[in-house]
Parts: C-alpha cells; structure tokens; sequence
C-alpha cells in the first residue's frame, strides 16, 4: 500500500481545474456519442485517444475515463426515448425506460437512469480503490512463471466467454500474440515481419489497430447500412407530457429503488472484476434479478423506474470494476479498459501491479478523477438531458463523415505519418472480417495489447526452467493456475 | 490453418531472423503463435461453431466499397493538403449516405474538416495530414 501523503497527493492532483475541466469536457462527450446510437463511448474513447498526446498522463486518462463514465450514462438516453440503446449496455434499459417515456414521463426515466448509473458507478469506483492496491501487492509477489500463467488464465477465460465459440476466441488470440511480434524482437533486436517497412521496426501501433478495429471498422459498416437504406425513418421521440411530477425523481421514489441499486452494483462490480464478462451481460442479470421480486405498483416492463435503475446501476458498475484486473495485474478486463491500457503505454507508463510502486500518485489521481466523473456525471446529465434529447436525431451524414476524419486525423497525430493510418485500415478490415466470420476482435485486441508482456514472461520462464518442465513442480501456484486455465477453457467450450 | 502453414513454411523463414542460441529466440514466439492458431484451425475444422456465419455477399461488398472510398481518401491525403481533401472525403461519405439537404451537407463538408483544423492546427499546433 502506498504511503498516505502519496495517496492524499494523487487525490489533490485530481482535483484540480484542469483536471475538472477535461473531465467534464469527456463527460460532455461521453454523454453525446452515448446518445447517439452506434457511436458509443468506446469509438470515441478510441477516437479522442491520439488527441491526449499532448496532455499531461492524469489530465489525459482523466479524460478518457470521463468519454467513457458519460458514456456508460448516455446509452441509456435514446434507449428511453426511442427504444434503440445508444450502446449494447443500455439494451436492457428499453424494457422499464421505453414504456415509461411513452406514458410521456421520458425526463423522470432519464433522470432514474442518471441517478443509478451514478450510485451503481459510485460504488463500484469505491471497491476498485480498495481493492486494486492489494491485488496489486499480492500479484508482485508473483515471478514471471505465475505471471506468465496468469496470462494463459487470462487468454482461456476471455476466450471462452467472448464470442460465440471457445475455438475462434483461442485462435483470435493466437491471431493477436503473432501480431504482436512485428516489430524488433525483444531479446536480440533484430526485426520480425518487417516486409521492408522501416515503420514497423518499432511493432504495429496500438492506438492504429485499435482505433481501426473498433471505430473505422464500425463506421464504415454503418455508412454501408445507411447507403442501402438511405432513407429510414428514425423513430420519433417520445414527448414529454404531465406536470413537474413526472418531471422528477423524488428521494422517496429514488430510495424505493435502493434494492435494484444496491443489487444491480453488486453483480456489475463482480461482473466487472472478471475479464471479458461486459456491462450488458451485467445489466440483463440485474434485470433478470429484479424481476424475481414482486413489481409494486408498476408491473415490470411497464415503466417501472425499479427496472430502470436495477440495469442502469448495473451497467455503469462494470466501469470501475474493470479496471480491478487493469491496475492489479496488468490485464484489461474489457474493451474500454484495453484503450486505457493504450492511452496509459502512449504516456510512457506500463500498466500493471508495479503501478502502485512507480505511479501511485498518477493512479490515486486517476481514482481522484472517477469519482470526479461520477459528480459530473450527475450534474452535467441533470442539466443537459433535454439537450441530449435532439442530440439522439443528429443525422449519420454528419457524424459518420466526421468520426471518419478524427480517426485519420488522430492516428495521423499518434504515429506520425500516413503508415500508420494505412494500418488503421487494414486494421478494420480485419475487424470487419473478423466480425462477419465470428472471431471475437475484442479477444484479438485484448491479445495483441498483451503480447509483448507475454512473451518477456515466456521469456523469462524458460530461463528460469532451464528448458526442464519438471522444474514447474518448484512452482505449484502457477501449475494450479494452468490447470485452472484448461479446466475453464474445458467447461466454457461451445 | 493454411494461412499458419504458409506463416511457418514461407514468411516466418523470409521474415524472422533465425538464431542458434539463447532460450528465446526471435522465432521462438511467432512460432509458438503460429503453432496455437495451426492446432485450433484444425479443431475449428474438425469440430466446427455450431452458430452459422453471418456473412453475405452483398453487404460485404457495400463495405468493401466504402473500404475503397475510404483508402481513396487517404491516398489523396498523401498528395494534397488537408483542407482540400477532407471536405471532398466529407462530402463523398456524406452522399454515400443519401444526405441532400443543403445545411447538413455543408456542415459535414465546411464545419467538419474545419473544426478539425481549428483544434489541431490551429489550437494544438500539430501538422494535419
């Protein structure tokens, strides 16, 4: 554990104006590409990382933690207001929020909405700051054998529950280990996979493949969509209709929700804690949850805020618990916390449970920076929901032209020249393929960020083996780990 | 599986350096790699998902030419400036679209590409494509 005048800095570097400033700024954002469905806080997380290139590491990660908090919130504005999820998370907010804002009560479903996400997030944000500092400390106890299968456990447990079957989730992350290898090799500097292209000396760029695979692949599938049909109608918002009671959430009618909350943060955060389990399976679970307990006056689906806030609180728990393995052991826990661990690299600083050690004060500034977020979260959403209502009829002629543009123009600030934004192509035309073929690409990317660290750690381990696999009876931990790895692997296949 | 056999008979011998010593050598992980994606191709083979393949022709070929557009774009972003072809790159999606209403064409064409430059350019002072 951190000394506490380290950890009382982190936490007044946080608060700071600048800092309030950018997180606000990302909540903002997060909040408006939530609203717009197929946007998404992780296009724009992937997006507005090459731009924090000149921020400071807090101010910048602060930032992209705010892009993503708002945006957890901002899914579940179009969900209430025209049945369509901002992102896949808010689905499950269409079952109470959509019949609520047709009763013409949309404010009073956004605002329960608003209200959850933020206890659900609050809370899950307080068991993250408590509990990353001794997993952390546990995992530096660990040598490069136990590292090395943790990371196997890793690769099997994601693997195996993301995407539709084990074996495509196991080549998708033999497809990211290989990527991973261009570039000089780490031992003995000479190149691997070059093709001639000095530019891959230095190995693929992550903010390239990233921001490609996860943003220009899903913008040009959308412009493709758009151009097949180019005159959809989108669904009308619901009006809001009533007095100022349908216009609020009470403290009585918030506290009548305490247990779909309180519920709904427990299972996000535990969700969350674990790799590849994301935010929508969290949020079907809470709901599936509350629905064993009687509605009240409100059936279930039918507009009751109970449901609204037992999916919401879910969802935006998973943020805070993700980050649990990020900053414990190194691994990503969920796309999201993938791109963090990009923007954390492109700053020069390795992620992982050395962290504590080398950058406490940067991480307990960044613990400092979510619970900031989270009171921008509440005051930003409280003020802005009807803006964010027109927000949600913004035409894909503009936003779909733009996003592609901030993604040549900041993987072009991020790499330094034109290479890189040809990768990022590339990058999402495997995506496309890779999602039209059913390979999981989050596993691929989780694959790729990891595998310089895998293979230092197999690096490592085969010279404290000494080339003899009965030298891993000296370590039991990790030979319980291996087998744990294949037993999951075993149980999870499809 | 015939693309990790092609990795390991053509391009990692013509790519990879090989070495002689030393527990890991630079071969020694896209090996190992490309081992792991040989053995499940098969077991994919073997036991194939049981889900089918959202894949179609037509859908893929719609993406494939917004793909070239797209490429188009950056090709030209190679030749000329920023400010000439991100509001022809803007304008193009935009039509793809089916946009042809004046106002949202010109705020895709004028207000995009100039408010990129505005915060790159101009406020951070980083060169544009």
């Amino acid at each position: 554990m951190p000394p506490l005048d380290t950890i009382l800095a982190g936490f007044a570097d946080a608060f700071t104006l600048i800092d309030l400033l950018f997180v606000a700024l990302g909540v903002v954002i997060g909040q408006v590409v939530g609203a717009i469905p197929g946007i998404g806080p992780v296009m724009a997380m992937a997006i507005a990382i090459p731009f924090t290139f000149t921020l400071d590491p807090l101010v910048a990660i602060s930032f992209l933690v705010g892009i993503n908090k708002g945006g957890l919130f901002g899914g579940a504005i179009p969900a209430i207001l025209m049945n369509t999820p901002g992102t896949p998370d808010a689905a499950a907010t269409t079952f109470d929020g959509y019949p609520l804002a047709r009763k013409g009560k949309p404010l009073k479903a956004m605002k329960m909405a608003l209200f959850a996400s933020v206890t659900g997030d609050t809370m899950s944000d307080i068991v993250l700051i408590l509990a990353a500092a001794p997993i952390a400390a546990l995992a530096l106890k660990a040598g490069p054998v136990e590292v090395l299968a943790i990371l196997i456990l890793a690769f099997a447990v994601v693997s195996g529950l993301v995407g539709q079957s084990l074996l495509k989730g196991l080549i998708a992350t033999a497809a990211g280990l290989l990527l991973a290898t261009v570039g000089l090799d780490p031992e003995q500097g000479s190149p691997r996979f070059d093709f001639g292209h000095f530019e891959l000396y230095d190995g693929v760029s992550l903010v390239a493949v990233a921001v490609g695979m996860l943003a220009v692949a899903e913008i040009l599938r959308r412009i493709a969509e758009a151009w097949r049909a180019p005159n959809a109608i989108r669904p009308a918002a619901a009006p809001q209709t009533g007095g100022p009671e349908d216009r609020r959430i009470s403290l009585a009618e918030y506290l009548s929700c305490w247990r779909e909350t309180l519920r709904g943060a427990a299972i996000g955060t535990g969700l969350g804690a674990l790799p590849g389990l994301g935010s929508t399976a969290a949020a079907f679970m809470s709901y599936a949850a509350a629905k064993k307990s009687p509605p009240g006056d409100t059936p279930w689906g039918e507009g009751n805020i109970r449901g609204i806030a037992a999916t919401e609180s879910a969802n935006s728990a998973v943020m805070g618990a993700n980050l649990i393995p990020l900053l414990g052991i190194g691994i990503p826990g969920s796309i999201s916390a993938a791109l963090l661990i990009s923007a954390f690299m492109i700053h020069g600083i390795q992620p992982g449970p050395l962290l504590f050690e080398t950058q406490a004060r940067l991480i307990y500034g960044l613990f400092g920076a979510m619970l900031m977020a989270n009171a921008c979260n509440l005051v930003i959403g409280q003020a802005s929901l009807r803006v964010w209502g027109f927000v949600v009829r913004a035409p894909e002629s503009l936003i779909f032209p733009a996003a592609f543009l901030a993604c040549v123009t900041g993987v072009f600030l991020a790499t330094g020249g034109l290479f890189g934004v040809w990768i990022m192509l590339v990058a999402a035309g495997l995506s496309l393929v890779m999602t039209a073929t059913g390979f999981p690409v989050i596993v691929f990317i989780i694959a790729f960020f990891l595998g310089a660290r895998f293979e230092r750690a197999l690096s490592q381990t085969l010279s404290i083996l000494n080339g003899d696999p009965r030298a891993l009876l000296d370590h039991p931990l990790a030979l319980i780990l291996l087998a744990l790895s294949i037993l999951l692997a075993w149980r999870m296949r499809r | 599986m015939l693309f990790a056999l092609a990795l390991w008979a053509v391009v990692i011998p013509d790519q990879v350096d090989s070495a002689s010593y030393g527990w890991m050598r630079p071969r020694t992980m896209p090996t190992v790699a490309t081992a792991a994606l040989g053995i499940f191709g098969a077991l994919l083979v073997v036991f194939p998902s049981a889900r089918p393949v959202a894949a179609s022709v037509e859908p893929a070929l719609r993406i494939g030419a917004v793909g070239v557009l797209a490429g188009a774009a950056v090709l030209a972003f190679g030749v000329f400036p920023f400010v000439v072809v991100a509001p022809l790159a803007a304008l193009g999606l935009s039509q793809l679209i089916g946009e042809r209403r004046w106002q949202w064409l010109v705020a895709a064409t004028v207000g995009v590409p100039g408010v990129i430059w505005l915060v790159v350019g101009w406020l951070l002072g980083r060169p544009l494509p």
